[in-house]
C-alpha cells in the first residue's frame, strides 16, 4: 500500500516536471544582448520588434491589432518578434496559456533582464520604459520608427506599408 | 607632358575659377555641419518629458487617503521628499510595494518622507479608485501619505508615463528642485537580488552633501490610464 502511493506521487511529479518542461520549451528566453543581435542581423526584410507583457493591460487589450499583422503582411517583408517582458514565474503559468488562448502566431521570446536601465535607451533613446512599445527596422536600408504606448490600428498599418515601402524606392 | 588649366584660360580667370570653388566649399562645409547638428540633434531630442533634474518643482495639493489634502510645503522639517507615482492595480507597482513602505520607514526620520501619488484615471481601473486607494492604505498600514491626482496635472508635470515612476527633490530654502527621476532599484521581480538602489543612493548622495551622482534611471512600468 505504502509503496503505490510513493509510486503515485512519484508519478505525479514527473508529469508535473514534463508539462512544465514542455510549456519552457515553447518560449525561449533571451538576454539583451542576444535580442540586439537578433535585431541587427543581415536580412532583407523588416522586422517588428512589440514588447509587452501579459500584467500590461493596454498591452494585451492591443494585442490583437498586432496578432493580425501576419495575416496583413506577407512574412517575407515583414517579420514579427513578440518581445514579452512577463515576470519569470509568470512565464510557466500565465504567458503560456495566454499565448494559446490568443492563438499567438508570432514568435515569442521573453527578455530575460532585471535592470531596465542597461537595455531601455539601447532599444530606442526617446524610449522611457512604457509598455506597449514597438520597433520597426527596414534592416536593408537601416530605417528605423519607434513608439510607445497604445496604437491605432490604421496609425499602425500606415507606419508598416511606409517603412516597408523604404526598401523599393 | 602636363596640363594646366592655366594652358587654356588667362590667369584672371583661374583666379575667378579658384575663389568660386573656395566660396562653394566654404558653403557647403557650413551647410553640411548645420545638417549634421540638426541631425544630431533629431537623434538626441528627448521625448516630451516634464521636470529635468536640477528644475523647480511647483508644489501641489492633492487629496490623501485619509481625506486631507496635502502640499510638500505642510510640512517645514523636511529636507526633500522621495515622490512615487504609483498605484493599486499594477503588477509592478505591486512588486514595489514593501520597497516604497521600507523607503519611508528608513528615510521619513532623516528628513526624506514618501509621498506616493496614484495618476491613474479611476474610471480605467476600479481598482485605482480612491475607495481602493483608501483600502490598501489602510490595510497595508502606510506610513505616508497616498495621494489621488484626480485631474493627473501633477503626473503631467512630472512627465510620468507609467508606475512605479520615483522622484526625489530637495529643499532648497521654500523651493523644491528635482534631484532624481527614475527607478527604484535595478531589479524588480527579487527584492533579494537588487544590486543598485537608485532611489536610496540618491537620497544617501543629498544627506551627505554630494551631487546625485546616478540623476536619471529607466525602467519598465504600467502605463499611466489618462482621462480622455
Amino acid at each position: 500500500m505504502f509503496f503505490r502511493y510513493i509510486t503515485a506521487v512519484l508519478l505525479c511529479m514527473v508529469y508535473m516536471l514534463s508539462n512544465q518542461c514542455v510549456a519552457q520549451q515553447k518560449i525561449q528566453s533571451i538576454s539583451f544582448k542576444e535580442l540586439d543581435e537578433r535585431i541587427h542581423q543581415p536580412s532583407d526584410t523588416t522586422l517588428l520588434v512589440h514588447f509587452w507583457a501579459t500584467w500590461c493591460r493596454s498591452c494585451v487589450e492591443e494585442l490583437e491589432t498586432y496578432n493580425g499583422l501576419n495575416t496583413q503582411f506577407d512574412a517575407k517583408h515583414l517579420k514579427i518578434l513578440f518581445v514579452s517582458l512577463d515576470f519569470k514565474q509568470d512565464i510557466s503559468t500565465k504567458l503560456v496559456s495566454f499565448l494559446a488562448q490568443k492563438r499567438i502566431a508570432s514568435e515569442v521570446v521573453v527578455l530575460n533582464e532585471s535592470d531596465g536601465n542597461d537595455w531601455i535607451e539601447r532599444i530606442d533613446k526617446t524610449w522611457s520604459g512604457t509598455i506597449p512599445a514597438t520597433l520597426l527596422i527596414n534592416v536593408p536600408s537601416n530605417k528605423r520608427v519607434f513608439f510607445e504606448g497604445q496604437v491605432n490600428p490604421t496609425f499602425l498599418s500606415k507606419e508598416i506599408e511606409e517603412i516597408l515601402r523604404e526598401k523599393y524606392d | 607632358m602636363k596640363i594646366c588649366l592655366s594652358d587654356f584660360v588667362d590667369n584672371k580667370t583661374v583666379r575667378n575659377i579658384m575663389k568660386k570653388i573656395y566660396i562653394l566649399s566654404v558653403v557647403s562645409v557650413v551647410l553640411i555641419s548645420l545638417g549634421a547638428i540638426f541631425a544630431f540633434q533629431k537623434i538626441n531630442m528627448a521625448p516630451p518629458t516634464g521636470y529635468a533634474v536640477g528644475d523647480e518643482v511647483q508644489d501641489f495639493r492633492l487629496k490623501g487617503t485619509s481625506g486631507q489634502f496635502v502640499s510638500m510645503a505642510d510640512n517645514r522639517n523636511v529636507k526633500g521628499y522621495i515622490i512615487v507615482f504609483t498605484c493599486n492595480h499594477c503588477p509592478f507597482s505591486k512588486a514595489y510595494e514593501g520597497r516604497i513602505m521600507a523607503l519611508d520607514r528608513k528615510y521619513a526620520s532623516m528628513g526624506f518622507p514618501v509621498l506616493a501619488i496614484n495618476p491613474n484615471d479611476p474610471s480605467a481601473y476600479e481598482e485605482d479608485s480612491f475607495e481602493n486607494m483608501q483600502l490598501v492604505a489602510k490595510s497595508k498600514n502606510y506610513s505616508f501619505a497616498y495621494l489621488q491626482d484626480e485631474t493627473q496635472e501633477v503626473s503631467k508635470a512630472f512627465g510620468v508615463t507609467r508606475t512605479p515612476s520615483a522622484f526625489v527633490v530637495k529643499r532648497e530654502g521654500n523651493r523644491f528642485i528635482m534631484q532624481y527621476i527614475g527607478a527604484i532599484d535595478d531589479n524588480v521581480q527579487d527584492p533579494n537580488s537588487v544590486t543598485k538602489r537608485y532611489v536610496e543612493d540618491a537620497v544617501g548622495n543629498i544627506l551627505s552633501g554630494k551631487p546625485v551622482i546616478m540623476s536619471t534611471t529607466r525602467s519598465l512600468g504600467c502605463a499611466v490610464k489618462w482621462k480622455s
